[in-house]
């Protein structure tokens, strides 16, 4: 009577002696193809996830405002009846709105009428600066809050001329609040 | 790396596709898990080059493909999806002998004929088994003894008790 081992290991040996195997080139050929796929498939998912979570932190390529970034213009209605088409709607942006003596504000917008100066003012700390446009209507400029400024809410206007024959100086308003100074 | 790859593939690649055969009793699928294991095998050869014997890690997987019951099912599905019928179930040409304990292992549970193959054929203790299978070593003694029972009824041959611990 055999031993059950030795009817396996006959039964293993007959077979293996059967065997077709691939060949070791093959075997290594496919491991890197393996490796090479997946280190693709980790790369892809980490530049998806980059691409994801850039959107996710800068929704349409603008940013989450900071203290730093001027904000579009929402309280202040322009003036004039006419807005010139070639140059597109006036707008401005300043920031930051809130800031302490000495700080500087930044006023950037577009839509002015290049050949005219436009004028920048922040009343009553009597701040008056020129405006200059660009050929493409646009304008950017600091203005800074003098130390001595009483903490408060302060008129921050911005007028310039649009382009077309007639039409009146754009002017646009809102608040700039200067908080007390920094110890 | 190239040639000492070579060496364990060209030397144990038919043995190991002999003790697989007992587990699958197909012979294309225990090429194909044998085969899916030296890859395995290929890609981490950095680490594996410096054990002991490469081959037992080797055979370890191609163990644990063969009775991985997805890739079974993804294999059938092959199958029929090629209307092959021949091969379903492929047994090599071999002794009358041969197909006898082949015949009678087919009638085995496939993870009963792991336990016997592991035990019996490759002499890994009892404990050793249950670690490599991560099931617990009462589990592999059932296996073993409703196994021992169904073959000895079916071939003329002494199954001797299972070995315990480990090493």
């Amino acid at each position: 009577m055999d031993r059950l081992k030795d009817r396996l290991a006959g039964l293993a040996e007959e077979v293996g002696e059967l065997a077709q195997p691939p060949g070791a080139a093959v075997t290594v050929w496919r491991a890197r193809r393996r490796r090479r796929r997946l280190v693709a498939g980790v790369a892809g998912v980490g530049l998806f996830s980059v691409v994801v979570v850039g959107l996710l932190l800068n929704p349409l390529g603008r940013g989450f405002p900071d203290a730093d970034t001027p904000r579009p213009w929402t309280a202040s209605t322009p003036t004039t009846t006419h807005r010139p088409k070639s140059l597109g709607q006036p707008a401005i942006y300043f920031g930051p709105r809130t800031l302490a003596p000495g700080g500087r504000l930044h006023v950037v917008g577009h839509g002015c009428d290049p050949s005219r100066q436009g004028e920048v003012s922040i009343d009553p700390l009597g701040i008056r600066a020129s405006l200059p446009i660009t050929k493409g209507g646009r304008y950017s400029t600091w203005l800074t809050v003098p130390r001595t400024a009483q903490a408060g809410t302060y008129d921050l206007t911005v007028s310039c001329r649009t382009s077309e024959p007639g039409n009146d100086s754009v002017v646009f308003r809102d608040a700039v609040v200067v908080t007390k100074p920094k110890k | 790396m190239a040639r000492e790859f070579e060496e364990l593939y060209t030397s144990t690649f038919g043995r190991l596709v002999g003790q697989l055969f007992l587990v699958t009793g197909d012979l294309h699928e225990a090429e194909e898990v044998v085969q899916e294991a030296f890859t395995r095998a290929a890609g981490r050869w950095h680490r594996l080059r410096e054990y002991d014997q490469p081959e037992l890690w080797v055979r370890r997987v191609a163990i644990n493909l063969a009775t991985d019951g997805r890739r079974r099912v993804r294999r059938r599905l092959a199958v029929l999806a090629q209307l092959d019928a021949e091969a379903a179930s492929v047994v090599p040409p071999i002794s009358v002998d041969g197909l006898a304990v082949a015949a009678a292992l087919a009638t085995l549970p496939r993870r009963q004929r792991q336990v016997v193959v592991m035990h019996y054929l490759l002499d890994v203790p009892v404990g050793e088994v249950a670690s490599q299978l991560s099931v617990p070593v009462g589990t592999v003694k059932s296996r073993l003894a409703r196994a021992r029972s169904a073959l000895a009824a079916q071939l003329d041959v002494e199954i001797e008790r299972p070995r315990s611990g480990h090493g």
